[in-house]
């Protein structure tokens, strides 16, 4: 199949699209970083007890589409609000920083470091357990630091904690996993 | 409004249907508002989920089909919904044994029965759910729409097949239900005001398992699990297994001897749920009869592994919502497997309370359809505010460089969704992307469903990387999936709808229809003819109680705008050109369109402010109300821009 000198290949991911709409304004709430979850969750149902699909099961071809859109929206908006990495994701970019912007050096530095720990304390399970606290603390810290700067509009300190806290999660993943893959060898 | 009464729901009721692996049961609500199955004149609400083809060309649904299962083994499909949206080499496809397969390769199951007919899993299907139409026809005089389920663990494309059936079988599909969803709201669960349950289904040929939240007539699904190679009919086989080392003339592979083993196993397993042993006489194929002797404790440590594998499922679903047992305010039981006692004891163990059992189990998930066609379809009674959450029960994605998966919808994502996601070449001068869509768990996509394959043409050669593919995957309130793929960067808008690959094509499904009205020795034409004016009649009521819902939010001139393609609709439908009743239809919701946005987003904006849209109505002499509304709410704008709401 194809045109000679056509060549189809297997794509490979870039980013992540992020939404270019605002989902703070779908969902009507303020854009702020601290956000009452049982407040995002009463939201989210509200609309989607008026926009769902089945709320017009019986409408006409146009209203059935207009259903699907808004539903689709909220339902994203949702998704992307309740998960906090996400959420700040969104604030830094609305405040005109690229949220997967150059990463710092040290943090990567800092990473490889931590990388490096995490593989050899598989058998020292003080070593595991001070990692883990040490870990738990740092991400803790960068948490605290990405809601400092966005509740001070500071987009590029927002930006650097936000780097942080990523870094960190993906450590605690790398670490439970590494905990799995020795629990499965004893 | 003379116009809301032009189609009378009491007149026609909806009706749901349980489309089971071994039995089928279709239900409705009465004037009362009780959920009730519909029985035969002996009293029997259970269809067999049985198809025999007979070498006259006739073909026997049910009991009479069942009564054909040993004698005619290839002819009599049973457990059909097994290979529903699967291709011809699927491995449960070999494991269905057997039957006579047309084709070893292809995206559809064909199977050739008598005589000399080749039928897919679609059109045997499509079989019983006519007589379950049939059957309600009989009883209630006409039919509404109806609701179908489907267990919460059906793929994409077995549920395209479900809906696919369900037209072919002419019934009007209001949507696809998750049985377990379905179950709760036969348990009228929606009065309570919260609460947390677990759907435990154990049917002839699926396990599903649902965590349920109820909160404020909102239900959502939490987590869904289960095994759709896990039933009641593995329970048969492993005690046919039993019968096969008990009886030396059971032990044979010929398809009559298994089917008679089978029938044998399941008439033992229902005994055994009352007995604590069994003498069982047995019908051997040409005439003889064997007895064999089973004790239930043997039985039920034979099955044990199974019902293990089901427990398992279940505290991985608690896990996925992030609840464990004791979080749970109440377990429903649902499904004829879950009668055996073991099943019950292990469940009501795991979680420390009885189970919700006092419905029929064979028939709670019918009747739970028929609840949610009563909600979704408007009877004459007052509605309750009841909602239905659903969300993806496997992921979606597309695979990259390497083999390996992208999710791009993750499971348990609330339904309708969709989700984006950017890709580029790899190679310099690529002009084309094949993208390879699948569902599933798996890391890599070997191991996961293969749900289509397409290629994007036409892109320009350019450097690698520097290409910018968006792909959308867009995932409607049934669960089916909608992908485009568009090239942002040169601007080339092209769109690719994607056709599963397992399934039928668009044309064999019409040709089918076309089939299926030949048989019904009807004209083609007035059968369409027909199907436009009961469309037509529905688009009418439904512009019709738009403006008199809303007349609030019409633009000087629009009423009349739209009340005059409805006169043209109406006179259209007086005519015999199904042609015209079409385009009619067409202009009608094209003029009230904008004003369908406009109630949209108005219903938003009130809920956005935490009112109920007829308070907002009240207040809202015109849509320039709204508009200011609009500017003074705190980022509703984006959902009201000004080519929705206009001055």
């Amino acid at each position: 199949m194809g045109t000679p000198g056509e060549r189809a290949a297997r794509a490979h991911p870039l980013a992540r699209a992020a939404g270019a709409d605002d989902p703070f304004a779908v969902l009507g709430l303020p854009r702020r970083w601290s956000l009452d979850l049982t407040a995002l969750e009463r939201r989210w149902k509200e609309l989607s007890r008026q926009v769902h699909p089945d709320r017009h099961a019986r409408g006409t071809p146009s209203e059935r589409r207009l259903a699907v859109e808004r539903a689709v929206a909220v339902n994203e908006a949702y998704r992307t609000l309740r998960d906090p990495v996400r959420r700040a994701e969104v604030l830094v970019r609305l405040l005109g920083v690229d949220p997967a912007g150059a990463q710092d050096p040290d943090l990567l530095e800092e990473a490889i470091e931590f990388g490096e720990s995490i593989a050899a304390s598989v058998s020292d399970a003080e070593a595991r357990a001070r990692l883990a606290t040490l870990l738990e603390r740092r991400r803790d810290e960068a948490t605290r630091m990405l809601g400092e700067a966005l509740d001070a509009g500071d987009g590029p300190a927002a930006g650097r904690a936000l780097g942080r806290l990523r870094t960190y999660m993906r450590l605690l993943e790398d670490f439970a996993a590494h905990r799995h893959a020795s629990g499965a060898r004893s | 409004m003379s116009l809301l009464h032009i189609h009378d729901p009491t007149a026609a009721p909806p009706i749901g249907i349980d489309l089971g692996t071994t039995h089928s049961i279709v239900a409705w609500v009465t004037p009362t508002g009780a959920p009730v199955a519909i029985r035969d004149c002996d009293g029997q609400a259970l269809v067999p989920s049985v198809v025999a083809y007979l070498d006259d060309g006739s073909v026997l649904v049910g009991e009479r089909a069942a009564a054909l299962a040993v004698e005619r083994p290839q002819d009599t499909i049973v457990s059909v919904k097994r290979l529903m949206g699967r291709g011809a080499d699927d491995p449960e496809v070999r494991r269905a044994g057997t039957y006579r397969l047309a084709a070893t390769e292809g995206p559809v199951v064909r199977l050739r029965v008598a005589p000399d007919r080749v039928v897919t899993p679609v059109e045997v299907s499509a079989e019983i759910l006519r007589a379950l139409r049939q059957r309600a026809v009989e009883e209630l005089g006409a039919i509404g729409p109806a609701v179908v389920t489907v267990p919460a663990y059906f793929d994409e494309a077995q549920r395209q097949a479900t809906k696919d059936a369900a037209r072919l079988a002419g019934l009007d599909l209001l949507r696809l239900l998750h049985e377990p969803t379905a179950a709760a709201l036969a348990y009228g669960l929606q009065h309570r005001v919260e609460g947390r349950f677990v759907v435990y289904d154990l049917g002839g040929g699926t396990f599903d398992v649902t965590v349920l939240e109820l909160d404020d007539g909102i239900f959502t699904v939490r987590a869904t699990g289960g095994d759709t190679h896990l039933g009641g009919d593995d329970m048969d086989r492993i005690l046919g297994e039993r019968l096969r080392a008990l009886e030396p003339r059971l032990a044979s592979d010929e398809p009559a001897v298994c089917r008679a083993r089978l029938v044998a196993a399941r008439r033992i397993k229902h005994a055994l749920s009352d007995a604590t042993e069994v003498q069982a006489d047995i019908e051997l194929p040409g005439g003889h009869r064997c007895t064999v002797h089973v004790r239930r404790d043997a039985f039920e440590a034979d099955v044990e592994p199974l019902v293990a594998r089901t427990l398992e499922a279940t505290r991985r679903a608690l896990s996925d919502a992030g609840l464990g047992p004791a979080d749970i305010d109440g377990v429903i039981l649902v499904g004829g497997a879950t009668r055996t006692p073991i099943v019950r004891a292990r469940v009501e163990a795991l979680f420390g309370r009885p189970a919700l059992a006092d419905i029929d189990p064979d028939l709670v998930v019918a009747m739970g359809a028929a609840v949610q066609a009563d909600l979704l379809a408007g009877g004459a009674r007052e509605r309750e505010d009841v909602l239905l959450l659903d969300v993806l029960p496997l992921s979606l994605g597309i695979e990259t460089m390497g083999g390996l998966v992208e999710r791009i919808l993750p499971r348990n994502t609330t339904i309708p969704a969709a989700a984006s996601q950017l890709f580029t070449t790899y190679a310099d001068n690529q002009t084309g992307f094949e993208l390879h869509v699948v569902q599933g768990e798996r890391e890599r996509a070997a191991d996961c469903r293969s749900l289509a394959r397409f290629t994007l043409r036409g892109i320009p050669p350019m450097p690698a990387g520097m290409a910018r593919l968006e792909v959308r995957f867009e995932v409607d309130a049934d669960g089916l999936l909608h992908v485009t793929a568009r090239e942002q960067r040169t601007g080339i808008e092209q769109r690719v709808e994607v056709s599963p690959s397992y399934g039928l094509a668009e044309e064999e499904i019409e040709r089918m229809l076309l089939d299926a009205y030949e048989h019904a020795e009807r004209d083609v034409q007035v059968r369409r003819l027909e199907e436009r004016r009961v469309e037509a009649a529905r688009l009418l009521a439904a512009a019709g109680k738009a403006l008199a819902d809303d007349p609030g939010l019409l633009e000087p001139g629009e009423a009349e705008l739209i009340e005059a393609a409805m006169t043209q609709l109406r006179q259209a439908s007086e005519g015999n050109d199904p042609e015209a009743i079409a385009r009619a239809m067409a202009r009608l919701d094209e003029v009230s369109r904008p004003f369908a946005t406009r109630r949209m987003d108005a219903r938003i904006a009130a809920a956005l402010r935490g009112r109920d849209v007829a308070a907002v109505e009240r207040e809202t002499a015109s849509a320039r109300g709204l508009e200011g509304h609009a500017a003074e709410g705190d980022g509703s704008e984006a959902l009201l821009t000004g080519e929705q709401v206009r001055p």
